[in-house]
This record gives C-alpha cells, structure tokens and sequence, in this order.
C-alpha cells in the first residue's frame, strides 16, 4: 500500500517528520518499506497485513496516524451530498432515468449501492488528483475512473463505473454466473466464468466480475453522458476464489478479499458524488442522484470484555486502565468502564479482525509499544511434561558425529526429485514414490522415495568441478505410499570414491569394497547395534560381484555395493563408487539399551596365528563359523590377519593367517591348555576344508 | 716418505668430504688409525730407517697422527650433531603431517545445533514431526481458515495421495505445535527444527525447500515479556552481545499478539542515515539498519482449543525462524542455492 505525507495531512495533523512517522508507523505494525521524496511530497510504500484491511486506505492509515501521535482524525465533509435513504425502493428526487438494484446473491453481495449521475462530461481530472494517482503508482485515464481509483486509496472502497446508457434499462443484477458464460474484461481479455463466480448483469448480459473487474461492453469512454456508479460490498472468499480461477489479481480484488466495511459502501459513495459533481459535470448542468441502495444497511458492532488484569497478565507489564481506555478510544473503539479495570468494549465496523479480548490486548501492546515491554525469562515452575523418553537418545545427533569422525561430509539434497533422476538409477517411481500434484517443474515432481538418485547427481556435480575424491553421507527422510498412507522414514546413504589417503607419506591407493563395509562396520558398533549379518544381495544399483544386503534377524537394515557400469554412466561418472544405504528407523530398533559394565580381564592374554593354505572358495565367513563353534570358552576373540593369493601358492587356493586370542577371566593360562585348543583348531582345519598348514 | 706424510692430512680431508654418516666415518677412521691403517703403516716402515732419522720421523708422524685425531673428532661431532637435529639426513621436521581430515557438518545442520543448544540451556527439548501432512495440522488446527489471504504466505504442495485426508508438504514446522501439544499436557518448553516445502521460484534468495526452527512454550502466566526474554537471549548469544533487538507488531494467524523481530544489521550495525538520503545503502540491509531474523507471538486461543487446552488457564508463546536466513548472515552467504549444491569447496569451510 502506498500513501503519501501530504495526503495523509488532509485527515489528521502531523507534526513529525517523514522519517520519524515512517518509523513510528513501522513500530505500530505498518512496516514501512520505503520512503521516497516526490517532488514537494513523500511516498510511505507500507507492508499491510492480511488482517487489517482497514490500513488499506488513506483514512485507515490517518487514523492509525491519529492514535500514535495522540490527534484528532478529520473525517471528509459530505454534508450537501447525503441523501436520506428509506429503503431499497428510494429514488432521489428529479429522478428521471430507471434504475434498479437487484441482489440474487445476498451472501454473495451483502450490500450494494448503485447510483445515476447525468449531465456528465469525460476528460481529465484536475492536475492535483493526477499528480497524486501517480504518486501511487496508478495510471490516470479521465475523471470518471480517476475519482473511483482516488477513492479507493482514500477510503478503501473500490467502486466502478459504467456507462450508464449501454446498461439495458438501468437494471443491475448480482447474480452468480452462468456456466460456460464469457465476458471481455476491461483489460480486452475474454474470460470464461462458472457458477462459482459472482457477476454484476443487466437484463440482457455481464458487465462485471463483481469486485475484479468491468466489462469492455459498459466501460465509461469520452463519449459517456450518464454513468452509474456502483459501490458495493462484495464476499471476501467468493472474490477471492473468482480471482484466482481467473488469475485476475486486482486492486479492488485485494481489497474486497480481505474485507470490506460495510459503512464506507455508503460513505464512499457519497464522496463519489460530491467530486463528480465538482470534476465531471458538462459545464452548467447539474448531476442528478438517483440513488438505489439494496440489501443490508447496518451491521452489529462486536462487544468484547476486556480487564486490565488479564491484559497486564499476558504481556508481562502492568498497564494502567486509564491507559488502556485511552489508547483504544484513539483507534476507534467505544469504551465503557463496567467495574475498576473492567471494560467492555465496543468495536467499530472497520475492525472486524478485532474478536476477542487478545485482540485487543494486542492494540494495547502496539500502541503503547512493544518495545516499553520488559525482558523476562519464563519461570520452570514445576517439572515439564515429558515429551521425550527417558534416557532417549539423540541417534541422528550420534550416526551424523561417527561419520564425521570417519571424514565423511554430510550434505543437503533437496527432497523433491525428477522422474528422470529416478529412472537413472533403476527406480520406477510409479508404484510408491508420491507425485506432488502441482510441482513448479518436472525436477521437482516426485517426494524421493530414495536418496541414492540425489547422491550420485551430488557426486556427478562434484567430480565436473575436479573434486573427484569424496566421502559423503546424507541423512535425510524418504517417503513412500504405502496404500493411501505415507510412510515417512528415516534414511541414511553414504558414498566412498576416489583416493583412500591424501598425504606424501602413504601409497596412493584408491578406495574399495572394504573401506565402505568397515565404515559401515564401525558405524553399527559405534552405536550399539550388535549381530548384524552382511549376506550377499542382488541389487539393480550394485555390480554383482559387490553387493551385500545387511540385516538383523529378518529385518533388512539396507544395502551396500559398488555403483554398476549402466548407473555410473547414467550420472555421467568414470570412477568408482561404493555406496550404502541403511534404514535409520530399522536400525535404531536394535540398537542395545542394556548397555551394562563388563569386567576388564585380570590375566594376561596369550594369542596364537595360524597360517594355512586352503581352497579359495571358503569364505571367511565359513572359517569364522569354525572357529566359533569350538566349545572352549577360552576363545575371546578371532582376528584375520593376513589373505593372500598369488606367488607360491596354487592357482585357485589362499593363504590366511588367522588370529586367535585365548584369556580367561579366573586365572593366568597355562601354555598347554592353549596348545590344545590350538591343535584341535588346526587338526579341524585340515579335517573339515582340506587345509595345507603353513 | 716425509713428503708422504706431510699429504696424509689433505688426503684425509679429501676423504671426509664424502663422508656423510657415521658409520662411513667408523670405516674411514679405522684405514687411517686402525691396527691396519696408514699411520700404522708408516710406523712399521719406521723400523727400516737409519736410527738417527727416527727420531724425526716419529714425531713428525705422531703429530700427523693427532692432526688425523682431531679432524675425525671434528667430523664425528658434527655428523652426531646432524643426527640427533631435526633437520638431518632424513628428518625434516618441516614436512607436512599426515593428512586426516574428520569430515564437515553441512553448514546448516551447524547453524541448526548452534540455535538448538542455546535453546536446551533455556529448558527447551527438540522434537521432530513429519514434512508429509495433512491440511488439517498445517492450516485449520493453526487457525488458517481456508480461503483466507492468509493462505498466500503459505504457498504449498499438494501430495497426490489417494487417502481420508488431504496431504501437503508441511509449509512451516508450527505443525510440531499441534503434535506435541495433542499428546503432551502443559508446561512444555519445544523447539522443533526440520524442513519445510513452499512452491516458490527458486532464486538467490528463494527456495522451494528451506528449514525452520520452531519454538514455544506453554505453562500457567507465560508473557509477552517471557517470548521477548527469551529471544533476546538466543539472538544476544548467537550473534553477539552488542546486539540491538527491534520487536514490530506484525500478523500470523496463529499467535496474537503478534510480532516480527529484527536484528541491528550485522554489517553496517544499523549506522546507516535516514532511508531518504543519498548515500549508498548497505547492500545487507539496504540502508535499513534492521535485518528481520523471525516471527513470534502469544499462541492464539483458538490454537489451544484446538488441542483442548483451556485457554483461560494456560498462555504460551510461539516462534519460528528460518535457518537458512539465519545462516546467509552470520557466514554473509549471499546465495540460498549454494546450500543445496553441495559444492564439497563450499561445505569445506565449515
């Protein structure tokens, strides 16, 4: 909303400078974005918030003005122009043109006041009304237009004006529209209407989208001799919905959606009536003023009790109640003392936002200023309810630090996804990944059912710009249809490619396979997630040699491989990469609880390596197995210390060295005792896998 | 042999030029000093001479003898001393260290625990709910009536989801308020930081994702005064003491009073001239010497009759902030997009 300083003089004193009213009007609420100087004048542009339509007008803003800086509102003098009005069936006297107003609508149309004036003369309006059109941003067009728009800044009731002589008989009807009906728009665009619209009509056609815009076929031009002005009140969600399934957003539009007062439909109009007979009357003649005024005249003022208890309570400072009867006579409203600081309070028709006593108590707080308003901190009474468990554990917090800690980045990928992206990575997004029914652009379509597309584009993005070895992980929430409901969860895709070091020292190697399973590893034990099995798993990301599936019992934490040649070339990489995702919610099911002391061993350890050569089929995995089955409870732990193929040993056979720690927690071992589990152990080796000791 | 003799100690320092350890020097002594080395050699052909030449001739080979001494002394001292230095034979000190590098938080999940810790030491615990809502917990339960202006600050995805309700992506994380005060009775004291969606057109300073931190507490006679006290607290101790805090009346529809809260401009520090005036504008603030940083407000009765709490016996207040925003001016990123770019250069230098 834009006003200017000396349009605002017009309705109240001031005696501040632009700059200063700029600021206390900021600190009331009408944040003033902008001031700029206009030639002897200064434009406020002001941020107006959806509750107080009131502000959309000069006098809305003056009054505000008025109450800040302790004046007097002046009200515009309408004396001469109003008439006596005794129902919908009044006409003016000298009347001689028809005129009616007929309401279909009523919840549509509260209130409408349609007016005749003759004798009128189109041309430009006076310079000063231009120059303040301008100031405003508005395009002056002829006097009969400009008066409308002048008013609508000045009093915040938009009104139109047609040519009188191209409505059919003078009839004005507010009807809703007729399916499938067109009109052309003063803008020249035809515009197809529907039930849901509510329209102004004579007997024959549309002139107007009520409270958008008029129709090219009743538009005052130069030759116009009669007018009807229409002023007029229209419902705020009906304008509302009609402007945006016609994407027609207009000054009158915004003003009708957030409300428009019932009592500046007459005022307005009056004021209309005084500047047309003074700028736009044919030299000699006088205007007439038929006037028709349909539907509902008056409104009930709100009644709210408001005690200066309460009020002193909820902003945390003690206001007196002489203050607060003062600073809400200064914004309008009637105040009468029913007991020592109790008030009930009559609201003016202008402030329908205003409902309940916090309502009011908010007015107190602005005018007497937020910032007189003492700092405290909210007392802790008494114990706060419980809204986390106890003893829970902030696992999100904990999974992001190990990694960090392993050198993993964490980044932030956006969670709306293209279909595209998803198909480069095998996924057919139709059966649960949710579409977003009304996306800016095909990128964003899909709620990602999947982080894996976001990493490798992430990677993609990176190894374009030369950063070729990364280490990074996203935690973010994956959401899928399941049925009609959405499952939202908690998701964990991490990613290794590149070099494994980075320093002069250490052989530049790349990483593999292991690196990520150990990460993976570390990660689980770090938080206590124990018995976790890595088998392996066909996947349409992963290559089929590297592809694991991890799981506890039967339920599948995730999956880990390395990205397949076909998705790699999808994201455009050259490199390898190993990738894992892991089902947070999943995994943080088993993660212990009963985390209790254990112990530190008494007695020293003695360790023993066996090295043998076997089949390169068994897996490690089968030999662990051996090892644990072993019925001595003096085994404490099992450790692979070397594999190795190649020199020296046969084509299709491997030599491991294992390591096997024996301690017991009673007393210091002897050598024998280990000696025979050692034997035993070997002896098994050689019996069960045929293996070659070394 | 005398001419011989008198060489030995230029052939000696030849000699111990090339020598550059210890051991070197160990074998270099020995073929001068040792049982079998040149001095011992001379003093066998000694026995050869005529008697009245040996006099001479010993002393002029004992003194060549300490000579050698002296200067294999010399030499060892220094290559001990290179040994035991920093800088000797294969010691640089001056070289790198090895290279381990822990990895980085992504800056706003920095700024998020930055804002949440201030928060816990204030009372608060953090609470998370679903970015997939229904209407209901995002507009009606927060007093948005449909078909209200008050929609338009909060543009939102629809979910084509074929269910009883009709799901979004949540525009703001106040529906966390709802949540926790369904399940939870007062007193509370939340924050609930996470993602939220706006179909916005993306630009430097536009996201149709962003994140917010959504704050309130409930109890008997919390104030006005407590949610100024409150945010006075977190902005003094996340951007600085010296700070000036400005509270403007504004308009949410689930609070009231209502209030948007600024923060003197951390570049220009608000020293900036009446807007009117020429001068250029600080390119943070654009000359108004204010940076508004979050909205806040006493929760709306209808917000807590909606959970069922009675609105004459508890207040609260409320606030929400978006962390992005508050990111760009403390590390002054003047870009939103690089947030989500995950250029590894970027988020390297948090």
């Amino acid at each position: 909303m834009k006003v200017t300083y000396n349009w605002l003089k017009e309705f109240v004193d001031i005696k501040i400078s632009p700059e200063v009213l700029a600021e206390k009007l900021t600190m009331a609420g009408l944040e003033v974005v902008s001031l700029e100087k206009f030639s002897e004048d200064y434009i406020f542009e002001i941020e107006i918030t959806t509750n107080r339509p009131d502000w959309l007008s000069v006098i809305g803003i003056a009054r505000e003005v008025a109450a800040i800086t302790g004046k007097k509102l002046k009200l515009p003098q309408l004396k001469g122009t109003r008439h006596k009005i005794q129902g919908t069936r009044h006409k003016a006297p000298g009347s001689r043109l028809p005129l009616e107003v007929k309401i279909e609508d009523k919840a549509g149309c509260p209130r409408y006041i349609g007016r005749v004036f003759d004798n009128i003369k189109v041309k430009p309006s006076p310079e000063w009304m231009r120059n303040r059109l301008e100031s405003v941003g508005l395009r002056p067009i002829n006097n009969i237009v400009d008066i409308t728009n002048y008013l609508l800044f000045e009093t915040g009731q938009p009104m139109h004006a047609f040519d009188y002589d191209k409505i059919e008989e003078g009839a004005i009807i507010v009807r809703r529209a007729k399916t499938e009906e067109k009109i052309i728009t003063l803008d020249a665009e035809e515009r197809t209407l529907d039930n849901s619209i509510l329209v102004i009509a004579d007997k024959r056609k549309t002139v107007a989208v009520a409270g958008i815009m008029g129709g090219k076929n009743s538009e005052v031009s130069e030759t116009t001799k009669t007018i009807l002005l229409e002023s007029a009140c229209f419902d705020p969600a009906l304008v509302r919905k009609g402007s945006k399934k016609l994407a027609l957003a207009t000054d009158s539009s915004y003003r009708f959606e957030r409300g428009v007062d019932l009592n500046t439909v007459l005022t307005a109009s009056e004021r209309a009536a005084k500047l047309i007979k003074e700028f736009a009357v044919s030299l000699g003649a006088e205007a007439g003023g038929m006037l028709k005024d349909a539907g509902t005249k008056t409104q009930k003022e709100g009644k709210i009790f408001l005690s200066s208890e309460k009020t002193s309570s909820v902003l945390g400072k003690k206001i007196s109640a002489s203050e607060i009867k003062k600073i809400l006579e200064g914004l309008g409203f009637g105040v009468s003392t029913k007991a020592k600081g109790n008030f009930e309070v009559k609201v003016p028709f202008f402030r329908r936002d205003v409902e309940r006593d916090v309502d009011l108590i908010e007015e107190i707080a602005r005018l007497s200023g937020y910032e007189n308003i003492p700092l405290s901190l909210p007392a802790l009474k008494e114990p706060g309810a419980i809204v986390r468990e106890p003893g829970e554990r902030d696992l999100k917090g904990e999974t992001k630090n190990i990694l960090l800690s392993l050198g993993f980045n964490e980044i932030i990928t956006h969670s709306l996804i293209s279909r595209l992206f998803l198909e480069k990575t095998n996924f057919s997004p139709d059966k649960i990944a949710i579409r977003v029914t009304n996306p800016l652009s095909a990128e964003q379509e899909f709620l990602r059912p999947e982080l894996t597309p976001s990493m490798l584009n992430t990677i993609s993005h990176n190894s374009k710009r030369k950063t070729e070895d990364l280490r990074i992980f996203e935690l973010a929430n994956i959401y899928k249809n399941e049925e009609g409901k959405i499952k939202e969860e908690v998701s964990l895709v991490l990613c290794l490619t590149g070099k494994r070091y980075f320093d002069w020292k250490r052989k530049v190697e790349e990483v593999d396979f292991y690196d990520l399973k150990g990460v993976l590893e570390t990660l689980l034990l770090r938080l206590g997630v124990r018995d976790i099995v890595f088998h392996p798993e066909e996947s349409p990301l992963f290559s089929r040699r590297y592809s694991l599936g991890l799981r506890i019992k039967d339920k599948e934490l995730g999956f880990m491989g390395e990205i397949n040649e076909e998705i790699l070339k999808n994201f455009d990489l050259g490199k390898k990469i190993y990738l894992a995702t892991l089902n947070l919610n999943a995994v943080f099911s088993f993660v212990r609880k009963d985390e209790r002391y254990e112990p530190v061993a008494r007695y020293p350890y003695i360790s023993r390596d066996v090295s043998f050569i076997i089949d390169a089929s068994v897996s490690y995995d089968t030999l662990l197995k051996f090892f644990r089955q072993d019925p001595s409870e003096l085994i404490k732990e099992v450790n692979l210390v070397d594999v190795y193929f190649g020199k020296n040993i046969p084509p299709g056979k491997k030599s491991l060295t294992i390591s096997v720690k024996f301690q017991s927690p009673e007393r210091t071992l002897r050598d024998e005792e280990v000696e025979a589990i050692d034997s035993r152990l070997r002896q098994g080796l050689i019996k069960e896998f045929a293996a070659q000791p070394r | 042999m005398e001419e011989e003799i008198k060489n030995l100690e230029k052939l000696l320092k030849e000699d111990l030029s090339h020598i550059d350890t210890l051991e070197g020097l160990e074998i270099l002594k020995a073929s001068y000093l040792g049982r079998k080395g040149k001095i011992a050699e001379y003093f066998q052909k000694m026995s050869g001479l005529a008697a009245d030449k040996k006099p001479a001739f010993g002393k002029l080979l004992n003194e060549t003898k300490e000579k050698i001494n002296v200067h294999i002394i010399d030499k060892e001292n220094s290559l001990s001393r290179l040994k035991e230095s920093s800088l000797g034979g294969e010691i640089d000190v001056t070289l790198p260290g090895l290279y381990f590098e822990p990895g980085h938080k992504h800056v706003l999940s920095r700024t998020v625990d930055e804002i949440s810790s201030i928060f816990y030491h204030l009372g608060f615990v953090s609470v998370e709910g679903p970015e997939a809502e229904t209407e209901y917990y995002n507009f009606q339960a927060l007093n948005i009536p449909p078909e209200h202006p008050a929609h338009d600050a909060f543009n939102t995805f629809y979910l084509d989801v074929r269910g009883k309700e009709k799901y979004l992506l949540r525009s703001q994380t106040s529906t966390v308020q709802i949540r926790v005060m369904e399940k939870h009775k007062p007193p509370l004291r939340v924050i609930s930081p996470g993602r939220v969606y706006r179909p916005d057109a993306t630009d430097a300073s536009h996201s149709f994702m962003f994140h917010q931190i959504e704050g309130f507490a409930v109890d008997k006679k919390i104030t006005f005064s407590d949610l100024k006290g409150t945010l006075f607290a977190f902005a003094t101790k996340f951007f600085g003491q010296d700070l000036k805090m400005r509270f403007r009346p504004h308009h949410f529809p689930f609070t009231e009073p209502s209030v948007e809260v600024d923060i003197s401009c951390i570049i220009c520090k608000g020293n900036q001239k009446p807007v009117t005036s020429d001068q250029k504008k600080c390119s943070v603030c654009h000359g108004k010497g204010w940076l508004e940083i979050l909205g806040a407000g006493m929760i709306h009765p209808n917000v807590f009759r909606t959970v069922g709490y009675d609105p004459n016996k508890y207040t609260g207040f409320a606030f929400g902030m978006g962390v992005e925003r508050i990111a760009m001016l403390k590390y002054g990123i003047e870009d939103i997009r690089l947030f989500f770019e995950n250029d590894l250069r970027f988020l390297k230098q948090f």
